[in-house]
């Protein structure tokens, strides 16, 4: 049996033409806990996710999951698809052209039990009866289950969430937020959330990687950072916790 | 194994080597022409091409003439048609698409029958040409300022139209298209410059009448090689000078893909963008195809408009439909190699719009060259239809370039990055995923390709398969001789046909849309 260590990633760069998005980034994402990328726009949080994922290579450092070596350089040992990971992305990536059900069964290979299945993740998402319905006849919220959904049918090992909760109203982002929490602590899945906000962080994540342009500015317990930040997007947010009275959770 | 999704979203030096393959391809059959450089006597070659330069700066002026008016009035429609709600603003789009998707040579028989109905219409041969030129160049601009309209959103207009009023709004969307604008318009001249229909419709002398003529009257194809690299060498030349001189960021419009700005309805400039259509369509559309009609409605022959049509069909058909089947396939491969990365885009776009430039009698001489110096066996391809197909497809490729180009535009790159971590293969993603969102972007591509191969008479003309006739091609053979009633009944059911393929592909168009 493989000892899960988690993605242990080295020095990794990434750069688009002559725009550095990424440098000297180090960290260890190891699993059973829920991770946040925090960081304000453009600091390459969705970047990072992407290149752990295997969806991009990076320009140079090595990335690692529970050992293996996944990335040396630009080349890519281990492709996305044999990660065991998967993703909700900020526009959802729904197709259009498929119904709820074949959203989710078209990745699935057995295809005996992949409408059942695909069925039992509609049904842990709370959204079985839509399972016939089109992305486009479906709600905001209904739209960020199926993604979910979609997801979760593949049985990962890692949840990452690239800010899946944009333009969502606070009630239904919370209620998507408590399935999340409630669904990957049952299923053992490590989730990684990337947000620019310190809100949804603090409702979702335990440990958190505060990212500062394309640099790791701090990484730690969420409520331990909030005390003492340097990060000026973390020092805004416990300014914003005093003023309505409230204080970090223990 | 499978191959990975991730490949559409990959970049790398294969999609220049790809396009660079495909640009290779689309040009090599004029390289036999060059041979034709080396053969004979360069005297006896220098006297032929003597008289050619003058034709060729009247050719020019022409075109050029004819696309400045369309330049002209193809954007103020087209920043109107973006701009504003106004009655029947769809009509008098699709209205404006006819004069480009039949060949210009009906046009021809139309001023020619217009001038014969009434003395107003007596206008002097090249004063037509010059119209027929505006009307043909027209959609085109039109089509690139709806284009680069659409780059523009709600809110950037809202701001101006607060901030300065109607006018200066106007005023800035005609700015900001204008090198889109100008673009396509030195593109219809381009096209014009190379198409023979008008110049033999009418009887005027141009550079490209007199290529043909020097192919078939003076039975002398290597003049007629040399005149048609001259002609092409022309057109590259401008081409590339006008990409260099437009910069990126018109081309990268054109390749582009966004819902656009919501038109407003501004009941002054509404009223304003209506007469204005109105007035364009009755004298760019509407009184042309007029003048093809009103002689059809003589008492027709019908068995020998029957013959005519039941011998020109299947060739038609068959033309039409190879070469949209070989230009569909290219086009594909070009827009995937292109994929969604800043410099691949701009090198395909570019070299689209040159190929696109270029005459079809290029590719066309480039056959009949291969055919008279390759052995007998290969007749069968040299000398037949597939021969035209490839030459036309090869020519028309650009177009299902371009509209695959901006299909996968509008395809955002997380729908591939799910793809690949749910483990869709390639073959999985593209069959039940790209294929059926694309299929109305390759049906238009496919009948949009086949309505202009069918448009353009040159390559049928220069190749001719034996018995190969086209319908076009008879009206071309008949057009001296025969009554102009019969002429015009020919040109008459090929304006419905074609008026019949556009419906389909606005229809197609809007569904895409939605």
């Amino acid at each position: 049996m493989r000892i899960q260590t988690g993605f242990v990633i080295r020095k990794i760069a990434k750069g688009f033409g002559q725009t550095t998005v990424l440098s000297d980034i180090s960290c260890h994402i190891y699993p059973g806990t829920r991770w946040g990328i925090l960081g304000p726009s453009g600091s390459g949080k969705s970047t990072l996710l992407r290149l752990i994922a295997g969806l991009e290579p990076p320009d140079t450092g090595e990335i690692y999951l529970d050992g293996r070596l996944l990335s040396r350089g630009r080349h890519i040992m281990i492709p996305a698809r044999q990660r065991r990971i998967s993703m909700v992305f900020q526009d959802l990536a729904l197709w259009p052209n498929l119904t709820a059900l074949e959203n989710i069964s078209l990745g699935l290979r057995n295809k005996k039990d992949a409408k059942e299945r695909a069925l039992k993740s509609l049904a842990m998402c709370g959204i079985a009866e839509l399972s016939n319905r089109y992305p486009a006849e479906l709600s905001g919220g209904e739209q960020q289950r199926l993604a979910l959904a979609r997801a979760l049918a593949l049985r990962p090992d890692y949840l990452f969430l690239d800010e899946p909760f944009s333009g969502l109203d606070l009630e239904i982002k919370n209620s998507i937020m408590d399935k999340i929490k409630a669904l990957t602590g049952e299923h053992d899945i490590t989730s990684v959330l990337v947000s620019h906000d310190p809100l949804e962080v603090f409702k979702l994540c335990k440990r958190v990687i505060v990212l500062q342009g394309g640099k790791i500015l701090e990484v730690g317990e969420f409520d331990k950072l909030i005390k003492d930040s340097r990060s000026p997007l973390l020092e805004a947010f416990r300014e914003y916790l005093g003023v309505m009275g409230s204080t970090v959770p223990k | 194994m499978t191959l990975s999704v991730l490949v559409l979203e990959r970049p790398g030096r294969w999609r220049l080597t790809g396009l660079s393959i495909i640009i290779a391809i689309s040009i090599l059959p004029a390289l036999p022409l060059f041979f034709a450089l080396f053969e004979g006597n360069p005297l006896e070659l220098s006297s032929g091409l003597k008289g050619f330069l003058p034709l060729l700066s009247k050719s020019l002026t022409i075109s050029f003439s004819g696309a400045g008016i369309a330049l002209i009035l193809g954007l103020v429609q087209g920043v109107f048609y973006s701009l504003y709600q106004y009655k029947g603003r769809r009509l008098f789009l699709f209205l404006s698409l006819i004069p480009l998707m039949v060949p210009s040579l009906l046009w021809a028989v139309s001023y020619h029958n217009l001038a014969s109905i009434s003395s107003l219409f007596q206008l002097s041969k090249t004063t037509s040409y010059v119209f027929i030129t505006a009307m043909v160049t027209f959609p085109l601009v039109v089509a690139s300022t709806v284009s680069a309209c659409s780059s523009l959103n709600s809110s950037q207009c809202e701001a101006i139209r607060l901030g300065s009023g109607e006018g200066r709004l106007f005023w800035l969307t005609i700015r900001f298209s204008f090198p889109s604008a100008s673009i396509a318009a030195c593109l219809g001249a381009f096209i014009m410059l190379s198409s023979p229909g008008p110049a033999m419709g009418l009887g005027v002398k141009t550079a490209i009448s007199e290529v043909l003529i020097s192919f078939s009257a003076l039975y002398d194809p290597r003049l007629a090689a040399l005149q048609c690299l001259m002609l092409s060498s022309i057109t590259l030349v401008l081409a590339l000078l006008l990409l260099s001189l437009s910069g990126k960021r018109p081309i990268e419009l054109l390749a582009s893909s966004s819902k656009g700005i919501f038109p407003y309805h501004d009941s002054q400039m509404s009223r304003l963008a209506f007469s204005f259509s109105l007035i364009i369509a009755f004298f760019l559309v509407i009184l042309p195809c007029a003048g093809l009609i009103q002689p059809a409605l003589a008492r027709p022959d019908m068995t020998s408009l029957a013959q005519t049509i039941a011998r020109t069909m299947p060739y038609t058909i068959l033309y039409s439909m190879g070469s949209a089947i070989v230009a569909l396939v290219i086009g594909l491969l070009m827009a995937f190699f292109m994929g969604r990365f800043h410099k691949t885009r701009l090198v395909g776009m570019s070299a689209i719009l040159v190929i696109f430039s270029l005459p079809a009698s290029l590719t066309a001489l480039g056959f009949v060259y291969m055919a008279a110096n390759a052995p007998e066996w290969m007749d069968f391809i040299l000398r037949s239809p597939f021969a035209v197909c490839l030459s036309q497809g090869l020519r028309l490729f650009p177009v299902p370039t371009l509209l695959a180009a901006r299909f996968f535009a509008s395809l955002p790159s997380s729908w591939s990055y799910a793809a690949e971590l749910q483990e869709v293969s390639l073959l999985k993603f593209s069959s039940r995923i790209l294929l059926p969102l694309a299929s109305s972007t390759i049906l238009t591509s496919f009948l949009l390709v086949s309505l202009l191969s069918v448009a353009d008479i040159a390559t049928v003309l220069l190749i001719h398969p034996p018995g190969g006739q086209n319908l076009p091609l008879a009206i071309f053979t008949i057009m001296a001789n025969a009554p102009q009633s019969q002429v015009s009944q020919l040109c008459s059911i090929y304006l419905l046909s074609a008026i019949i393929f556009l419906l389909v592909i606005s229809t197609l168009w809007k569904k895409q849309r939605s």
